[in-house]
């Protein structure tokens, strides 16, 4: 494994910036060498750092609140106009015409600014001690509601999915830039030895941005995220070819760990040594993948906690797993759940959403917190925009509620766990939903802030790409202090 | 450009031996001093085509659109809004070299990236050269090199038919490695087929010899 410049170097600040190939390398040789030469082999540390990446050498910047996070990423961008932010004056005016000052110098994806207003046509309730108002659409999700730290005021700088996705994911709205996930990586490595450290699950397609998504972009691809698929093998290539017993691999790799052992002893390079390791991890994966991808072994209970059905495809299958992976250290999860792109029959597809996500959701949270995991898994929600307060063919006025266009200048996104206050709410919008009127939290405040929660600072955590120092939120982002308990214990 | 790399690789600097003993490993680890001769493992499309020629499987047609080799199902099935139909090359079409192999940025082929190809988001100059697990499966189990470990017991098989199996799996261990194997080499090589039957034990062997280290390293 080679590694690429320290992140951090102080030869980078003295001023005489160089072609970044010649700047001064950090050696893996050294403590590879202790590794084989020592007597204690390989431990699992060294087989994680393999696995997933040499962890910095002063892991963190500060304590950690949160060792692992599920990223529940809802591709498409749901209406927070009828899930979270009840409006009444919207439902006064519905139908009406939207004045003329609200719309100005605003762009939409595809509605005119003639587009009438739009009510929600669901009921609102507030829920808990903390008194948050879901929509009727979230039944389950109310019952856990003050775990919830609900930003109401997120605004992002991208109009359409695509960009959005890669804003969202890497701060920046075009391909080629790490995801969060992978600069998490790249800060803190792996907890497990025998999984990847970064793993994706689907539930429908993860969008117009695709695998970029999850890419590493210029940080080394030891970082990127591994999907794991519900049909055919779970990872790549995991399965051996067809007639193979294990006995019969088990057979190939003792030969060729004999004859890579051979060479090494002939020409001493240490990354033989680590190619052997490696043979043996992806041996011991060909067990511990499928293993992990078989909810069967779950209790009844908790399957219909989730709704989760054995051999189903699914976000509440996912969800399942997601809690079975972070049980295992792995760092991130996250989930794409697909279609809630409804510029129209919203009054069908909304429902129909909610009802697959919201039990299993509201389940991950309650199975997390009984299992003491909570407290150190931070779970995100949300999405690359929101929507608009306007209606997207809802002409002539009267017209009850067909759908809404994407809107970037103001939507919802809520945390839990992983060191989070539950029960607070951040920002506030207008009336009519369209402009944010206090707290507004940009898409670099978020990231900065999922990086603090794992103990990272945002503008420390950086890496030299064609000449400077790049950052997950560029010259950007405040941690929202308001949703982060300084209270929270240390997971250090 | 040609003068330069004919020079570098026309050195006697370049063309010295890459082994390396603890003494010198612990004073120049990343071989900065250039005491010795460079050794890395072959880039993604290199170890490709490597193992391709080495089983007799590569197509050196040039030029023509891309080709399309096996991935698994599903990898292209739908990327954004469009859904793609992906249809495996016909023939040895599937089988030439590395550099004429479809590329999707939103969905590059997985055996490539798994070898630190560029998804080609960013400019890159320097590969990183990682070692995965990922790695291992994608030899052991992409079915672009089971075809090629098939390819190489039969094609050992027929160029030495009358010959020994120490001379068979000496051949096939030069053809790998560009050297003969030592005793115990080949003795390791042989124990593959003390229990199980002939066939078995040739995919065996061969699979073994392309996963080799020293098989997919330029040393």
């Amino acid at each position: 494994m080679t590694r690429n410049e320290h992140p951090i170097h102080p030869a980078l600040y003295s001023g005489s910036f160089t072609d970044p190939s010649v700047l001064p390398t950090r050696s893996t040789w050294d403590r590879r060498q202790f590794l084989s030469t020592s007597g204690i082999g390989f431990g699992s540390l060294a087989l994680a750092t393999m696995l997933n990446g040499e962890s910095r050498a002063n892991p963190v910047h500060f304590a950690p609140r949160a060792k692992q996070v599920i990223y529940l990423h809802m591709v498409g961008a749901p209406s927070q106009l009828d899930l979270f932010e009840p409006k009444p004056e919207l439902q006064t005016r519905h139908g009406q015409a939207c004045p003329p000052e609200v719309t100005k110098n605003r762009d939409f994806a595809f509605i005119g600014k003639t587009s009438t207003l739009a009510g929600s046509p669901w009921k609102f309730g507030r829920h808990g001690e903390s008194g948050h108002a879901l929509s009727e659409l979230w039944p389950h999700l109310s019952a856990v509601v003050d775990e919830l730290a609900i930003i109401h005021s997120m605004h992002t700088d991208e109009i359409n999915h695509a960009p959005a996705q890669m804003f969202l994911h890497s701060g920046f709205g075009r391909g080629g830039r790490p995801s969060f996930g992978s600069w998490l990586m790249y800060g803190l490595g792996s907890e497990n030895a025998d999984l990847p450290g970064y793993v994706v699950l689907l539930s429908g397609p993860p969008g117009g941005a695709g695998t970029s998504l999850w890419s590493n972009g210029f940080l080394p691809s030891v970082y990127q995220g591994i999907q794991f698929r519900s049909s055919g093998d779970p990872v790549l290539f995991l399965s051996s070819p067809a007639g193979h017993s294990v006995m019969d691999r088990r057979r190939e790799l003792d030969a060729l760990a004999n004859l890579n052992q051979q060479h090494y002893a002939a020409v001493g390079d240490p990354e033989i040594e680590t190619r052997i390791q490696q043979y043996e991890l992806s041996f011991r994966m060909q067990a511990s993948v499928p293993e992990l991808m078989t909810i069967a072994d779950e209790t009844q209970e908790t399957l219909e906690l989730y709704g989760a059905e054995p051999g189903k495809a699914s976000f509440a299958n996912n969800c399942l797993l997601a809690r079975r992976l972070v049980e295992r250290g792995v760092r991130l999860v996250e989930l794409y759940d697909s279609d809630w792109d409804h510029h129209n029959t919203i009054e069908n597809r909304l429902p129909k959403k909610c009802q697959e996500t919201d039990r299993p959701i509201a389940a991950l949270i309650r199975d997390l917190k009984r299992r003491g995991l909570l407290d150190e898994t931070l779970i995100i929600w949300g999405s690359e925009f929101g929507r608009t307060p306007l209606n997207q063919g809802g002409t002539p006025a009267g017209q009850k509620l067909s759908g809404r266009d994407h809107h970037k200048d103001a939507y919802t996104m809520w945390l839990a766990g992983g060191g989070i206050r539950g029960g607070v709410s951040l920002g506030q919008t207008d009336d009519f939903g369209m402009d944010i009127v206090k707290d507004p939290v940009h898409v670099h405040d978020l990231n900065a802030t999922i990086l603090h929660q794992l103990g990272l600072d945002h503008e420390r955590l950086t890496y030299r790409y064609q000449g400077r120092e790049f950052r997950l939120t560029d010259v950007h982002g405040h941690v929202l202090r308001a949703v982060v308990d300084s209270t929270a214990q240390s997971r250090l | 450009m040609k003068h330069v790399l004919k020079s570098i690789v026309m050195s006697s600097t370049y063309q010295q031996s890459s082994t390396v003993d603890a003494s010198k490993q612990q004073a120049d680890p990343e071989n900065r001093w250039l005491a010795r001769g460079p050794r890395f493992r072959m880039d993604a499309e290199m170890i490709r085509d490597n193992a391709l020629a080495m089983a007799g499987l590569l197509s050196l047609h040039k030029y023509g659109p891309s080709i399309y080799p096996f991935q698994p199902a599903g990898i292209w099935s739908k990327i954004g809004g469009q859904a793609y139909d992906y249809q495996v090359s016909p023939g040895s079409e599937q089988y030439r070299r590395g550099i004429y192999v479809i590329h999707k940025r939103g969905s590059p082929y997985p055996s490539f990236v798994n070898f630190d190809a560029s998804s080609r988001l960013a400019c890159t100059v320097k590969r990183s050269r990682t070692n995965t697990p990922l790695q291992s499966l994608t030899l052991l189990n992409d079915p672009v090199y089971v075809a090629a470990a098939q390819a190489l017991a039969e094609r050992v098989q027929k160029a030495r038919a009358d010959a020994t199996l120490d001379e068979q799996l000496g051949y096939a261990f030069q053809v790998c490695t560009a050297r003969s194997p030592s005793f115990n080499e080949l003795a390791t090589l042989k124990g593959l087929f003390a229990d199980q039957p002939v066939e078995k034990a040739w995919y065996s062997a061969c699979a073994v010899l392309l996963n080799l280290h020293e098989t997919i390293t330029k040393d």
